[in-house]
């Protein structure tokens, strides 16, 4: 069984913060998942592929973010409890439908999991999502620790059903991939069978429709305000006449910080869980007994600024301060010396943590950022190209492992903004300029917001080289099946849809379909490409090697060496295509022979045929 | 109780989550409060990872510079990097080969904070077991032999048992094992 669908309450687990959120969910009995996986959010629709059969729910891996929230909601408004998981990014892409959505509301608990990412470990922005709350209305929570994901999305469910909206869960980097202990608790029963009921006046968002619905949801306002005054994830903590409000993982940095600046009879903590709406009593009461407030939350000065507008309507003058020159920055992540310390400045206590370690003496070490892995399709893709076009060709490129071909030598992405982007800004730059265009896009990201882009291209005839990298997964994020896997192996019904069709199913006349492990086949599919005065798309198609290990399709690995009598040095290998598991050593071409897969594209690109499978 | 801090560091794909987890939980096993954060995602292909693992009554995953008793890096380089977390008189355990090790320029700060290394060819003894991506067991095994760390060298072979996956299970045993034993010689070596 899975761990996460044992029945024993009370049972303690060392969990992944996004472990107990998929935890939580079993325990709210949930009946329909839905996502677009995206980290940090990702292990938590991973959880539920693994044990929605055995659990007894449904669960989808969504085309995008958009779509996963509408099958929820579907759901969710047929009567039978849902959730949906998405990074912060991905939010942006399902915005359409939360705006009004929000107005229609849910007959069923519903969660959103939106997964913010200060510092992007993994994104292409740092975008405050507790705005989202804001402009759609809807309700927000945001856990501390791994237990209360677990016990807030439980809560949420409730909050949600109480309510009749769907409620948006908050979380930061820090929390998802945070490991902690774990409490269970009881699973309820799952409500697998909904009912439509026709209420077209409540469900055609039509202008009528919507002025009413409008303000049934502000109504909804003033009763999710006054379950915010009174929920267990709204405190206040202590009595001291310095005032700190904080959220989400910054609590945890604030409570240590207290604790070590022996700060705790001084100080009072306004802790806000359930963050919007924002408990006006509450604050209120936090303002009038303190004498000065620090707000700690990472990037917007969000509850700042809601608190200040407090403060300004109720008369209360105190100083309230956060983001600002010397305090907090709404850049990046914080980490718990940079609160501790800003609490003892802003509070005048002497920061009695040992003073930052004197690092001289270590050695400037480059940094070490993530690369394409030996044996990578897309890298002999990139070298067909790069042999076809030169460097002059300009590369949009879009999210996906293949963005990692931004650095040197290979330098395949020049521009890069959010998923599908690579085929609309290639639109704009072939138009604009007279520049070769050739653009990279990833399989899945081409079902998720390619398509539309593509149409476009077609339909305006416009003239670049898409490539379509097909990996046969989503692989940055972990190997999550997209539209077009065949899940049959992983015991999935799904239908498969062929990117070929869809491609040409667009317009598009020039199409070939490569395996660009032979780099021959690939180079004479640029060429064509190049040749042709059109919109035309390469399909790159090989399985991603980690994949192929990982669902034993991998072919038997046979890695290569360097023949030293054959090898003139020309360094062609290295320098063109930067394959991790080649390396030089004294003066000497050598290859790792435990990273070394035997793609075999460094041996084909070696004039002399100097690079030679290892005998066994 | 006195808190303790390790970082766990190294490049994406050398096996860090999964060394980070065993540690964890026959951390939690024992009785510690166990928090621990971890890198997940892009930082994966190969790139620099890092875990910080605390035990004691704490709120927050992550470990302050100049506040870690131990670090274990599966990769030397990495190893450097990290130094600047660990606290006077820590001790640094390193999977490398190189009869170089420590490089000679950092050598001026390990002494001036009074840190402890010793270093492992893990990635060697995997191989030799026909295990050539374990080397974070025999780095764990070769901690595990000095009895330094918060939990034995029991307990973590324990939790390999427990944890492994049933295929890897024999042969991460056998690489823990001989990275135990590598330590135990050491030990015998200088008690000699």
């Amino acid at each position: 069984m899975h761990k996460l669908l044992i029945d024993s309450p009370d049972e303690e687990m060392l969990l992944l913060g996004n472990d107990a959120i998929a935890r939580g969910a079993i325990e709210a009995g949930i009946a329909v998942a839905t996502c677009y996986p995206g980290t940090p959010s990702s292990e938590i629709p991973d959880n539920f592929f693994a044990m929605f059969r055995e659990g007894g729910f449904y669960f989808e891996y969504s085309t995008n973010e958009k779509v996963a929230l509408e099958v929820a909601a579907g759901a969710a408004i047929s009567g039978i409890r849902s959730m949906c998981t998405m990074k912060h990014v991905g939010m942006n892409v399902a915005s359409d439908t939360l705006m009004t959505l929000a107005y229609l509301g849910v007959n069923a608990g519903m969660v959103i999991i939106n997964a913010d990412d200060p510092l992007m470990f993994s994104s292409q922005n740092e975008q405050d999502n507790r705005y989202y709350a804001r402009l759609s209305g809807l309700p927000m929570m945001e856990p501390i620790n791994a237990q209360e994901m677990k016990d807030m999305t439980v809560a949420a469910f409730d909050l949600s059903e109480q309510l009749k909206l769907p409620v948006v869960l908050r979380t930061t980097t820090r929390l998802n991939h945070m490991r902690g202990v774990v409490k269970f608790g009881q699973i309820r029963q799952i409500k697998s069978k909904g009912f439509f009921k026709k209420d077209p006046f409540h469900y055609v968002a039509l202008p009528a429709v919507s002025r009413n619905l409008h303000k049934v949801l502000l109504e909804k306002y003033d009763q999710a305000l006054e379950l915010s005054e009174n929920s267990e994830y709204n405190q206040i903590i202590g009595n001291g006449k310095w005032g700190i409000v904080t959220n989400g993982v910054s609590m945890d940095y604030v409570q240590d910080a207290v604790n070590d600046l022996g700060i705790g009879d001084k100080v009072t903590i306004l802790r806000l869980g359930f963050s919007y709406p924002m408990p006006e009593n509450m604050i209120v009461k936090f303002l009038t007994n303190v004498e000065k407030v620090l707000v700690v939350e990472e990037l917007e000065p969000v509850m700042e600024n809601d608190i200040r507008s407090i403060a300004q309507a109720k008369e209360i003058v105190v100083p309230i301060k956060g983001k600002e020159k010397g305090l907090f920055s709404r850049l990046y992540e914080f980490d718990p010396g940079m609160v501790r310390g800003t609490i003892a400045s802003y509070f005048g206590v002497p920061d009695t943590s040992p003073k930052p370690v004197d690092v001289t003496g270590i050695p400037d070490l480059p940094g070490r950022p993530p690369n394409l892995c030996a044996g990578c399709p897309h890298r002999a893709m990139y070298y067909a190209i790069k042999q076809v076009y030169g460097p002059d060709a300009v590369h949009p490129s879009d999210i996906g492992c293949y963005t990692l071909g931004i650095l040197p030598p290979l330098k395949m992405a020049d521009i890069v903004i959010c998923m599908g982007a690579s085929i609309g800004t290639s639109c704009g730059i072939s138009k604009a300029t007279d520049q070769k265009v050739v653009s990279f896009i990833g399989d899945s990201t081409f079902f998720h917001a390619g398509i539309p882009a593509l149409i476009n291209a077609v339909h305006n005839n416009h003239k670049f080289t898409l490539v379509i990298l097909d990996n046969g997964t989503t692989a940055m994020t972990g190997n999550q099946p997209h539209p077009g896997v065949d899940t049959t192996p992983m015991g999935v019904d799904t239908t498969q849809i062929s990117i070929e069709s869809l491609v040409r199913g667009c317009g598009v006349e020039h199409v070939q379909v490569v395996n660009p492990m032979q780099v021959k086949k690939g180079i004479e599919a640029a060429q064509a490409s190049k040749d042709f005065d059109g919109i035309s798309v390469i399909i790159s198609k090989e399985l991603c090697p980690l994949y192929a290990r990982s669902i034993k399709k991998a072919k038997k690995v046979r890695p290569f060496y360097v023949n030293q009598d054959k090898c003139k040095q020309h360094l062609d290998c290295i320098n063109l295509l930067a394959c991790p598991a080649m390396y030089i050593d004294d003066g000497k071409t050598m290859i790792n022979e435990v990273l070394c897969i035997g793609c075999t594209v460094c041996a084909q690109v070696c004039p002399e045929n100097a690079i030679l499978p290892l005998k066994k | 109780m006195k808190t303790i801090n390790i970082i766990l560091s190294g490049l994406g794909g050398q096996g860090i989550l999964f060394m980070t987890r065993l540690l964890a939980q026959a951390a939690h096993d024992h009785g510690f409060p166990v928090m621990v954060a971890e890198t997940h995602g892009m930082a994966q292909r190969g790139g620099s990872v890092i875990s910080h693992l605390r035990l004691g009554d704490i709120e927050s995953s992550l470990v302050r510079t100049g506040t870690a008793h131990f670090l274990l890096s599966l990769e030397e380089n990495e190893g450097y990097r990290n130094l600047p977390f660990l606290s006077k008189g820590a001790k640094m355990y390193v999977n490398t080969s190189s009869r170089y090790f420590p490089r000679e320029e950092v050598k001026e700060f390990l002494e001036k904070r009074e840190i402890i290394y010793r270093s492992i060819p893990g990635g060697t003894i995997a191989q030799d077991l026909g295990a050539p991506r374990s080397s974070n067991l025999a780095l764990l095994g070769y901690f595990s032999a000095f009895d330094e760390g918060p939990v034995t060298y029991k307990e973590i072979k324990m939790t390999i048992d427990k944890v492994s996956p049933k295929r890897f299970k024999d042969i991460n045993l056998k690489v823990f094992e001989a990275g135990y034993k590598k330590g135990k010689d050491f030990n015998i070596d200088i008690s000699d």
